[in-house]
C-alpha cells in the first residue's frame, strides 16, 4: 500500500518550499531590485555597496531557503523512520542502480 | 472564465497557433507510433546481442534488455525530421528552431549511447556541454540571417528577432526579466545537469519514463498557455507534443514489471529534450517546477553526501531488498537521503508502490507547474 500520509506531508513540504521561493522572487523583483543609494550618498564606492547589498540579501535568502528545505526533509525522514513500523524480516541485499 | 484575460493573441498569431496545434497532434502521433513499434524490435535485437540489465529490485533478479531509450532517440529525431521539413515552408523561425533541436538532441542522444557502449566515465558531464552549442550558434546564425547587424557576443543590440530562445526569461507575478549574459552560462550548465539528474530517477520501472510522461504532459499545457498569453512561440507546443509521445509509449513497455530498460541513451535524450523545450519554448518557470521531484532527489542526495561523488563508489545503499520482495529504507545516517529513501519513511513499500508514489508526487507538482503557468499570465505581473 502506497503510505498516503507520508504522501501528503511531503506534498505540504513541497508546497511551503514552492510558496518561500515565489515570495523570494516577489520580494527581490518588487524591493531588492529598486533600491538605490541612501539620499545624498553618491560615488563609485556607494554603488558597490548598493550592488553588493542587491546581490547578498537575495543570496542570503537562497541560501537560507535551501537550508530549511534540507532541514525539513531530514526532521520529516528522521521523525516517520522512528514512528513507523518496520516489522518485515531483513535480508541484506546490495540494490547497486540505486 | 472570459476569453479575453486567456487569449491575448489575435489574428496572425491566433492562426499561427491553431496551425501550431494540428503540427503538434501530428508530432505527438508520428513520435508516439514510431516509439511504440521499435521498443519490441530494439528490445529483441539487444537480447540476442545480451546488451541486458539485472532487475536487481526483483528476488528472481530477471534479466531485462537495456538500451531501450534508443526508441525515444529515434522516434523523436524522426517527429522532429518530418515537422522541420514541414515548416521549411511554413515558418521559417519555428524551422531555425526545430533543426537546433534536432541537432541537440541527436548530439545528446549519441552522448548517451557511447556511454552506455563504452562507460564515459567523469567525461560525460563535459561531453554534455555539447548540445549546447547548436543552440549558441544557432541563435547567432539564424539571428545575423533572419537580422543582419543587430546581434553580438554579450549584447543583443536593438530589438532584433531572437530566433531560438529569448535570454529574458517569464518570472510568475513579474514578467520578462532580463539574464542575457547569465542566459548563456545556464544554457552551457543546464545539459549536464538536467541529463543526470533524469537519470539519477531511473531506478525503477517507470520510475522516469512514466513521471516524464506527466511533465511533458503538463508542459504542453503550459506551452499553449504561454502561447495564448502573447509569451513565446509555439515551438514549446510542437517539442513537448513530440517529447510527450514518445514517453508515453515508451512508458508503456517500461512500467513495472518492466519489459525493457532505457539505458543512459534514453535518459539522456529525455533530459536533453526537457532542456531545450525549457529553452526554446520559454517554459523555463514551469519545467523548474515540474522537476521538483528530481530536483529533490538530485538536492538532497548531494547534501546528505556533501560533494559530488559516483553512484557506484556509494558505500552506504540508500535502500534495502527485504526478504518478502518490498524495499526499506535504510537506517544508516551515513546512506544518502535520496527520493526513495524519503518516500519509504513511512515503511516498506514493493518497487510498484515505490513508482506509484513517484507517480502522485509528480502529479502534485504538475498541479503547481499549472498554476505557475497562469500566474506569468500579463494581467497577474504586479
Amino acid at each position: 500500500m502506497v503510505n498516503k500520509k507520508s504522501l501528503v506531508i511531503l506534498m505540504g513540504i513541497i508546497t511551503v518550499i514552492y510558496f518561500i521561493i515565489i515570495a523570494i522572487v516577489l520580494l527581490y523583483f518588487l524591493y531588492i531590485s529598486q533600491l538605490v543609494n541612501p539620499p545624498g550618498r553618491v560615488g563609485p564606492l556607494w554603488d558597490l555597496i548598493t550592488s553588493g547589498v542587491k546581490l547578498l540579501i537575495p543570496g542570503v535568502s537562497v541560501l537560507g531557503w535551501l537550508y530549511f528545505w534540507n532541514l525539513l526533509i531530514r526532521m520529516y525522514f528522521w521523525r516517520t523512520v522512528k514512528t513507523s513500523n518496520a516489522g518485515a524480516e531483513e535480508e541484506e541485499e546490495d540494490t547497486p542502480e540505486e | 472564465m472570459e476569453l479575453q484575460f486567456i487569449v491575448l493573441i489575435s489574428g496572425g498569431e491566433f492562426l499561427r497557433f491553431i496551425i501550431s496545434g494540428i503540427f503538434a497532434g501530428i508530432g505527438f502521433a508520428i513520435s508516439f507510433v514510431t516509439c511504440y513499434f521499435l521498443v519490441p524490435i530494439i528490445s529483441n535485437w539487444m537480447k540476442k546481442r545480451n546488451i541486458v540489465g539485472i532487475d536487481v529490485h526483483k528476488k528472481d533478479k530477471p534479466k531485462i534488455p537495456e538500451r531501450g531509450g534508443l526508441s525515444i532517440l529515434i522516434s523523436v529525431l524522426v517527429a522532429a525530421s518530418i515537422l522541420t521539413i514541414i515548416y521549411m515552408f511554413v515558418d521559417i523561425i519555428l524551422f531555425s528552431q526545430l533543426l537546433v533541436f534536432l541537432v541537440s538532441i541527436l548530439l545528446a542522444g549519441i552522448i548517451g549511447y557511447l556511454d552506455d557502449a563504452i562507460d564515459l566515465g567523469t567525461l560525460k558531464p563535459f561531453l554534455l556541454i555539447l548540445p549546447c552549442l547548436p543552440i549558441i550558434g544557432g541563435q547567432f546564425i539564424f539571428a545575423q540571417l533572419f537580422n543582419p547587424g543587430t546581434v553580438n557576443l554579450l549584447n543583443i543590440v536593438g530589438d532584433p528577432i531572437l530566433p531560438i530562445f529569448n535570454p529574458q526569461p517569464v518570472i510568475p507575478l513579474v514578467g520578462r526579466f532580463s539574464i542575457y549574459t547569465l542566459y548563456f552560462v545556464l544554457v552551457i550548465l543546464v545539459f549536464p545537469i538536467l541529463c543526470n539528474g533524469v537519470n539519477m530517477l531511473d531506478v525503477y520501472n517507470g520510475s522516469m519514463s512514466g513521471t516524464m510522461s506527466i511533465n511533458f504532459g503538463v508542459i504542453l499545457i503550459g506551452a499553449i498557455f504561454f502561447v495564448l498569453f502573447g509569451l513565446s512561440s509555439p515551438v514549446g507546443i510542437l517539442l513537448s507534443a513530440i517529447m510527450f509521445g514518445s514517453t508515453l509509449a515508451f512508458f508503456r513497455f517500461n512500467k513495472y514489471p518492466a519489459r525493457v530498460f532505457s539505458g543512459n541513451v534514453g535518459s539522456i535524450t529525455i533530459g536533453a529534450g526537457m532542456a531545450l523545450i525549457a529553452m526554446e519554448g520559454g517554459v523555463e518557470a514551469i519545467c523548474l517546477i515540474v522537476l521538483v521531484p528530481y530536483i529533490i532527489n538530485g538536492f538532497q542526495m548531494l547534501a546528505s553526501i556533501g560533494r559530488l561523488i559516483e553512484g557506484k563508489k556509494i558505500k552506504a545503499r540508500p535502500v534495502i531488498l527485504l526478504k518478502d520482495g518490498r524495499i526499506k529504507a535504510n537506517p544508516d545516517p551515513k546512506a544518502p537521503l535520496t527520493l526513495t529513501r524519503i518516500v519509504l519513511a513511512g515503511g516498506p513499500m514493493t518497487e510498484k508502490e515505490i513508482v506509484k508514489s513517484f507517480l502522485y508526487l509528480t502529479f502534485f507538482c504538475a498541479i503547481l507547474a499549472i498554476i505557475t503557468a497562469i500566474l506569468c499570465n500579463p494581467i497577474f505581473v504586479l
